[in-house]
């Protein structure tokens, strides 16, 4: 059976932008071909990793920024 | 005054009125999100340090000038304000990305995570570390996706309409992306599986 969506209806699923129509169509893909539901599991764990990767700055970068702040008035309307 | 209880909004208005406490709660509840959209596009540590500075010196000139409008979006306006500063430097100064490890600049950028056991957070922080290098390998076309997509909150129409594409290109530039990023991932464990070396 031919799957009626694309690789960019599989990837707005995977970051939960599908129709529930498309959402609903791709379930049942996945639940009937391991493989696809294979990939789909990979590509949903990175973007899982994507969304938790956090960098944090400097402490100095932060204290300049607030030193900044403190300097500065609010102009009065 | 507790940062959980207060809504951006609530944490500006307090600010309005020169309250430089709620600014810091605001800096630190979204200061890591803006340096990692600014470090992605850039790639370099110390250029996303000096930028993360001056996206949110603009942002307080606005505010205190009276030239910000509160409309609830405070996060989406100021990682708009840090990719558009980020995207500027980036062409300025274009390189070619290489695979690069963070040159004594571990000392500024560290991996956030939540309380977990120290073999937990090395692992974490070794996929993360990767990652990091992965994204950075990036196609700029690719990583500007990613990051848009990740960081900044966009939708892919968003995304989209601010790249001046269409969504099918949109989101064949992310699905390129994560087949990169997923092809790298495998390399790097194949390189250690060791049934390749059976014989």
């Amino acid at each position: 059976m031919t799957p009626n969506f694309t690789t960019n209806d599989a990837l707005k699923y995977i970051y939960q932008e599908a129709s529930s129509q498309l959402t609903a169509q791709i379930h049942i893909a996945r639940n009937r071909d391991d493989s696809f539901n294979e990939v789909l599991l990979e590509f949903e764990s990175l973007r899982l990793k994507l969304d938790q990767l956090r960098l944090t700055p400097n402490n100095l970068s932060i204290e300049k920024i607030l030193a900044y702040s403190r300097k500065q008035k609010f102009e009065s309307a | 005054m507790k940062n959980v209880e207060m809504s951006d909004s609530h944490l500006l208005s307090h600010y309005a009125k020169g309250d430089e406490q709620a600014f810091s709660m605001l800096l630190n509840r979204h200061k890591d999100r803006v340096y990692t959209t600014i470090y992605l596009i850039v790639k370099d540590s110390y250029l996303a340090e000096d930028i993360l500075q001056e996206v949110f010196i603009k942002a307080i000139t606005m505010i205190k000038s009276g030239r910000y409008n509160d409309e609830g979006k405070f996060l989406p306006w100021i990682l708009r304000i840090a990719h558009n500063m980020a995207i500027d430097q980036f062409r300025k100064t274009k390189r070619s990305p290489l695979i690069v490890t963070e040159d004594g600049s571990n000392i500024f950028n560290t991996l956030a995570f939540s309380e977990t056991s120290v073999e937990e957070i090395q692992i974490k922080q070794d996929t993360y570390e990767l990652l990091k290098v992965h994204i950075k390998e990036l196609p700029d076309l690719q990583r500007e996706v990613l990051v848009m997509r990740h960081y900044m909150q966009m939708s892919f129409q968003e995304i989209a309409v601010a790249t001046d594409v269409s969504i099918n290109t949109a989101l064949g530039r992310m699905r390129y992306a994560l087949i990169n990023l997923r092809k790298k991932f495998k390399q790097k464990t194949n390189a250690y599986d060791p049934k390749l070396y059976n014989k």
